[in-house]
């Protein structure tokens, strides 16, 4: 470990990096070092820290207050408005064919937001929201009538997560909790998951709580896979609760009876990945 | 830091004190960058400086100039340990008897405190911003983690002036949190 000056961790914007994880090990080492016995670093770090965090809380409060509002707004809308509000929306589809050329830009970023969004979203509307990509970039040289159709049948698959996020925001009670135990690697061969889910049809969200036994990766991504390997979802940048655990809620309209591997690596700070834990369940449907 | 190291050795109670002086804070600051739950760190703290004593006493730190990095990595290490072995919280899923005694996980009433006065110092910085796209160069370095180069590419902006718009936001942070420390 080299000795790091105060000189060189100004220079190099050393106190930000660190806070950030983006130090190379040894950097990190020789920097922890540095401020164990500077003053002045340690000051600047606890104050960047607090302000971090600061910032993150503010956003976080200024979210929620912003989705409280909105479905606030929502609730005090008669039904009359509320079916006014929806026929309002869908004359802004049918606008004059003028507008189309303009809004095919618009409708290419709808796309782009939904492929963004679609970790929440079921393999099935994935893949028609694909269909729907490749059929868009065809529409360059086709008539503006199929894409009038297109921007529907865009429209309706919008519509469709916006009511399952609705439903999300209602309070629900009794969610089922699965406590999904990890299998070590070589474990899985030729056997039946440990963990059996067991669902009813009418069951909405799914909790599945994963206790982590190790806490060594400043961020952590979960992919389900099904039981022919096909990846029906996956989200990156997860950090474990105080409690060392990830807490993951599905719609179980995503798991189809059968098996699934719910498989979380560890992201070093430099991108790479480590298999962390596997956790194999099969879901099994009860009236 | 040759002298303090020569002290301990030699069993002197007031460099053992000294020495806790010296890295407390920087000891605190990483053991609560690693782990989340203040009752861990709590025990880490106390864990590391037995664990450097003992070390420092047993002639295991060579270079006395070393102690600042043989402080960090030794309670980097335990925190690593802990972590492995699941620390107290797997202790007190074997012990039930113990578990009466953990203490509650949630924030207590002054984490809470200092959560809202620090939020509400935060916001009063944002509002203090003379433009918009500082506010944005701080929302996207802090909240949406992109990269200094990402920010400063989009938005056309100078190494320097990046900097400058983070060390006026946190000085700025500094000086209300330093009032609000000495009026609270």
């Amino acid at each position: 470990m080299n000795p790091m000056d105060h000189a060189y961790v100004e220079e190099h914007g050393l106190v930000e990096s660190y806070l950030k994880d983006r130090l190379s090990e040894s950097e990190r080492d020789a920097f922890e070092a540095h401020y164990f016995d500077c003053a002045t670093c340690l000051e600047q770090l606890e104050t960047a820290s607090d302000f971090r965090e600061g910032m993150i809380q503010v956003a976080a409060e200024d979210a929620a207050r912003a989705r409280a509002g909105l479905l606030a707004g929502l609730a005090l809308l008669s039904r009359g408005r509320r079916i006014a509000l929806v026929g309002f929306l869908l004359l802004l589809v049918a606008f004059p064919l003028g507008l189309l050329m303009a809004r095919n830009r618009g409708l290419e970023r709808q796309l782009a937001e939904t492929r963004a969004a679609r970790v929440a979203a079921p393999a099935d509307s994935e893949q028609r929201i694909a269909t729907l990509e490749a059929r868009l970039r065809s529409l360059e040289q086709a008539g503006t009538v199929e894409r009038r159709r297109l921007e529907e049948e865009l429209a309706k698959e919008r519509q469709a997560r916006t009511a399952a996020a609705s439903e999300a925001a209602v309070p629900q009670v009794n969610v089922p909790i699965f406590m999904l135990a990890a299998v070590r690697s070589g474990e899985e061969d030729g056997r039946a998951p440990v963990n059996r889910i067991p669902l009813s049809a009418a069951a909405g969200p799914v909790v599945f709580n994963l206790e982590l036994a190790t806490i060594d990766y400043p961020s952590y991504r979960a992919s389900l896979r099904a039981e022919d390997g096909q990846e029906i979802w996956q989200a990156r940048g997860l950090r474990p609760d105080s409690r060392d655990a990830l807490v993951i809620l599905l719609p179980s309209r995503m798991l189809h009876p059968g098996s699934y591997r719910l498989a979380i690596a560890g992201a070093r700070s430099d991108g790479k990945e480590f298999a962390v834990a596997a956790y194999p369940f099969q879901v099994v449907r009860h009236p | 830091m040759a002298d303090l190291v020569r002290r301990i050795v030699s069993g002197d109670p007031a460099a053992e004190a000294e020495l806790v002086e010296r890295f407390s804070r920087a000891v605190s600051f990483l053991l609560r960058r690693l782990a989340r739950d203040e009752a861990v760190v709590e025990d880490l703290y106390q864990e590391t400086f037995r664990l450097v004593i003992e070390k420092v006493r047993d002639g295991e730190l060579r270079e006395a100039e070393r102690l600042p990095g043989f402080v960090s990595s030794l309670a980097r290490n335990l925190f690593l340990g802990s972590a492995r072995t699941g620390g107290r919280r797997k202790r007190w899923q074997a012990d039930p008897e113990a578990a009466e005694t953990a203490p509650d996980p949630a924030p207590g009433q002054l984490a809470r405190l200092l959560a809202r006065e620090r939020s509400a110092m935060v916001r009063r910085v944002l509002a203090e911003l003379k433009n918009d796209r500082d506010r944005e160069i701080l929302s996207r370095y802090y909240i949406a983690d992109e990269d200094k180069e990402v920010i400063c590419r989009d938005l056309e902006l100078s190494d320097l002036h990046f900097n400058r718009v983070l060390f006026r936001a946190r000085q700025r942070y500094r000086e209300l949190f330093e009032r609000w420390q000495e009026t609270g």
